[in-house]
């Protein structure tokens, strides 16, 4: 099964994400990229996500044409959602939907989070919460091949 | 080596520095609010408004960078002097204004980019962006993370009723 683990090892959660029907050639590259690391970082406009301001693709570049990524609306995204912001070459944002967005700008959808795990990143989601609000703490993110 | 090649390799070092923490610039001016070149003295001396204008423009650099690389791809009509051209308008001036934040680092690397803009070729444009844009996405995930989003509930959101309540209030 095409899958991956994202895990918060500062606050010892993590949650299995699985490839969708689209952007399968997307999520293949982002995998074959694992393991990587990043600072988790908030959104702090569009609504209840988390967000990756810097993934890196530091073995396979992104070369996939921008017209060949299907998008959608992350307003209308499900709960669970992981979806990129510019892939190109080196890096893109990440962005991992883990309750209501209001944002109505179109990203690429490359996995989901599976159904038993979505309060774990619920709760993820609320501890970057108060780290990028109030405590300050520094969190990063993991991104993990399911059999590492 | 070629020049760019040289400057890749030092920008691929600081990828690698600031994938796990933050560089001293981002320290210096977020952290512990030092901004060595005089921005935001004249103002009071504080340095919310050095922190508000400098921090948009690292992010405004990593989004001209990520546009500059797409107008660049084969396929694309512009030519080499025309994404040069676009190259300094777009993200070396906004590098400039960094530096005299107190982002360093960054606007080093910009001055060289752009001292050898004429010597690139499409491939090796295309590479060197391509790595400058990796340095400074993590730059701008630092200054993400050092943003004092706390004093965001010192101004909170209003609407029309809470305007409407103040009338209502004032014609008591």
């Amino acid at each position: 099964m095409r899958s991956f683990i994202m895990r918060w090892p500062e606050l010892g959660l993590g949650v299995r994400c699985k490839g969708l029907d689209i952007n399968q050639a997307a999520f293949d590259i982002f995998v074959e990229n694992m393991p990587t690391k990043a600072l988790q970082g908030h959104e702090m406009v569009g609504g209840w996500l988390l967000r990756d301001h810097s993934i890196l693709f530091n073995r396979k570049p992104f070369d996939i044409p921008k017209v060949e990524l299907s998008t959608e609306n992350m307003d209308q995204a499900p709960v669970g959602r992981i979806s990129f912001l510019r892939p190109q070459g080196r890096g893109a944002e990440l962005l991992a939907k883990y309750d209501e967005s209001v944002d109505t700008r179109e990203y690429i959808p490359v996995a989901q989070v599976v159904p038993e795990d979505l309060e774990i990143l619920k709760k993820a989601g609320r501890e970057q919460w108060k780290a990028t609000t109030r405590t300050r703490e520094i969190i990063f993110v993991e991104f993990v091949k399911e059999d590492a | 080596m070629e020049a760019w090649r040289v400057l890749k390799e030092e920008i691929e070092a600081q990828i690698a520095l600031t994938s796990n923490q933050p560089d001293q610039d981002i320290l210096d001016v977020f952290k512990y609010s030092i901004s060595k070149l005089g921005a935001g003295i004249p103002h009071d001396d504080q340095i919310f408004s050095t922190w508000f204008y400098g921090a948009p423009d690292v992010t405004y650099a990593a989004d001209w960078i990520y546009f500059l690389i797409e107008l660049a791809r084969s396929g694309e009509s512009y030519s080499m002097p025309a994404l040069h051209k676009m190259a300094k308008y777009w993200f070396v001036h906004p590098s400039h204004f960094g530096e005299y934040c107190g982002l360093f680092q960054q606007y080093s690397f910009t001055k060289r980019i752009d001292r050898m803009l004429d010597t690139l070729d499409r491939d090796s444009f295309i590479e060197l962006l391509t790595v400058f844009r990796s340095y400074i996405m993590n730059i701008n995930a630092w200054i993400y993370q050092y943003w004092p989003w706390g004093v965001s509930y010192a101004v909170p959101r209003k609407d029309r009723a809470y305007y409407e309540k103040g009338l209502e209030l004032l014609s008591q």
